[in-house]
């Protein structure tokens, strides 16, 4: 059994009076894995990460983050040390850029954190770096980027931070296909790095071809904890909470192709199982 | 997100206030204040305390939410009470300290000046409370409009208000989120000395106007895909129809305000 990273224990949340937005929530995300979120709109997903990152505190039960517990009587002061580990990337994180150059912007967040400038701008030159960006483009205006370009500054910000923990709010959601992919290959390699990543999507190739364990919520509960494998093998469940399988699940159902073993979750794997049997002349599709 | 959010005023209901026409609310609002203003004595004072009193009764809303609209200004409402008790002078010394003094007459007047706070903050209360954010852009744009007359860009002026209110929530959500992603970096909203704290809102500010430019520049192009012209007369989806019970309103409105002038008469 792999370390979790994080531990959900009776987790609840309400927005206000009796706006329950979690309920009862109970679960770990195992460490230096890619765990995928997923769920209906409204599940309760972003209000979860939210709370991994201590920027809502539950209204009952616990979250336990790398063995820092974190509960309605946490005091902020707290919660310094829990930012410090948790790397949160919101939803279009391009809106948050503000400082005049690139540079600048991604140096931010280790300042805040109490790095002296030299160390800042090494962990943000870094950072970029490793996100691919070239140098040439540090001294511009991050509004002078394109679309996919002012991600990844947005993404180095957070990076820059150093977090082992990394939380990413449907990251390719507004991206054109080349953009989504070179994210995805990025997020591939962080993972090798070791970095721990939660990742919340709403698209079932995504959960396919990068997640090692997948979580669905539904109406702030919990309702599937496992692999993906075993996720997209019970059509029943994913029709009951509105999603839909990956296509190659879809495909590969439709040929009633019981042979293939492993079951083909993404688009590769399918057209590798195909070959070989067509190529092999035993198929039965 | 709706603008019951925001305005965190709005009460749903379908009383015979939340019913009357919105441009009535409005002016007899206005004309409320007026009269909050002329009333000296304890007469006139009590007869605008039981019209408000049958307006909330009648507008079925709790109590509570007129007394929110009070309690979010106590303090403003208790420090001018206080200054108003501590520096008039007349009627008998209780007590004096240098400049300072409480006298019969002070206290009548920090007392009536209470009164005239509750009166004028509740009697507003009545509007946002029983009237939609829409409905009252209805109505000032409705207001507005003699002041054609005068040149004024009222179609304009209307459309400008309907698209604030539309985008505050939108706004208020986004200030939101970029508060938490910046929180997500390490800052510290909550901390620091004053020059920090207002140091800490240049990266909220920043995407703020950026996000809000961009969103203007798109829907000015929407608009004009639309084939929307600023200066032809313009037709409205939702109308304002003055009903019996408008008039009805009107006439009680009239009776109070007469009575209130015979009341200011016999003080
Ligand atoms: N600030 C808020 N105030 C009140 N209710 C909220 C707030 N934010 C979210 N909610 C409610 O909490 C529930 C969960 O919201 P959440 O944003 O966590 O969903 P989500 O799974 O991230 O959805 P999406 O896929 O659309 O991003 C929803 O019913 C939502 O209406
Ligand atoms: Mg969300």
């Amino acid at each position: 059994m792999v370390e979790p990273a994080v531990e959900y224990a009776g987790l609840g949340f309400a927005y206000g009076a009796d706006r329950w937005a979690l309920r009862e929530l109970s679960t770990t995300i195992p460490a230096g894995q890619l765990t995928a979120l997923i769920g209906h709109t409204g599940s309760g997903k972003s209000t979860l990460m939210e709370l991994t990152d201590g920027l809502l505190l539950p209204t009952s039960g616990t979250v336990t983050v790398f063995g820092q517990q974190i509960t309605a009587a946490t005091k902020k002061k707290e919660l310094a040390p829990l930012r410090k580990k948790v790397g949160f990337v919101f939803q279009f994180p391009e809106h948050q850029l503000f400082a005049d150059s690139v540079l600048a912007d991604v140096m931010f967040g280790p300042q805040n954190l109490g790095a002296n400038p030299t160390s800042a701008k090494e962990a943000a030159t870094a950072a970029l770096t490793r996100l691919g960006l070239p140098a040439a483009l540090f001294d511009r205006s991050p509004f002078e980027l394109s679309g996919g370009q002012q991600r990844r500054v947005a993404l180095a910000g957070v990076l820059a931070m150093n977090p082992q923990l990394l939380i990413l709010d449907e990251p390719t959601a507004g991206l054109d296909p080349t953009g989504q992919a070179e994210l995805l290959s990025l997020i591939t390699e962080l993972k090798a790095q070791g970095l721990t990543i939660i990742m919340i999507t709403h698209q079932m190739e995504q959960v396919a071809r990068l997640a090692d364990t997948v979580r669905v919520l539904d109406g702030g509960q919990l309702v599937f904890a496992g692999t993906p494998a075993d996720l997209f093998a019970q059509p029943d469940l994913l029709a009951a909470h509105h999603l839909t399988p990956p296509a190659a699940v879809t495909f590969a159902k439709q040929l009633d192709w019981a042979a293939a073993d492993p079951q083909p979750l993404t688009a590769a794997t399918l057209a590798a199982q195909l070959a070989k049997q067509l190529k092999g002349g035993t198929g039965n599709g | 997100m709706d603008n019951r959010a925001l305005f965190g005023m709005y009460f749903p209901g379908n009383s015979l206030i939340h019913r009357l026409d919105p441009r009535l609310k409005m002016v007899a609002c206005f004309w409320f204040v007026v009269l909050v203003f002329f009333a000296h004595g304890w007469a006139s004072n009590l007869l605008l305390i039981v019209l408000l009193l049958a307006v909330i009764r009648l507008s079925r809303v709790v109590f509570a939410k007129y007394w929110a609209g009070v309690r979010g200004l106590m303090g403003v409402i208790l420090f001018t009470a206080l200054i108003q008790a501590l520096f008039s002078s007349g009627g008998t010394v209780y007590w004096q300290w240098g400049i300072m003094a409480v006298t019969s007459a002070g206290l009548v007047q920090a007392v009536l000046l209470m009164l005239r706070f509750f009166l004028i903050i509740t009697g507003s209360t009545v509007i946002t409370v029983t009237t939609t954010p829409l409905e009252l852009a209805d109505a000032i744009a409705a207001l507005l409009k003699p002041l054609k007359v005068l040149h004024l860009p009222v179609n304009q002026l209307a459309m400008m208000l309907s698209i604030a209110l539309r985008f505050v929530p939108t706004i208020m959500n986004e200030v939101t989120m970029i508060m938490n992603a910046q929180r997500a970096r390490g800052v510290d909203f909550n901390s620091g000395s004053l020059l920090k704290r207002a140091k800490h809102l240049v990266p909220v500010l920043i995407p703020l106007f950026v996000a809000a430019f961009k969103r203007a520049e798109e829907l000015a192009v929407a608009m004009e895909a639309r084939g929307y012209d600023p200066n032809q007369p313009r037709t409205k989806y939702r109308q304002l129809h003055w009903q019996r019970r408008d008039s009805l309103a009107l006439a009680v409105l009239v009776f109070v305000t007469l009575a209130f002038i015979g009341l200011r008469i016999w003080e």
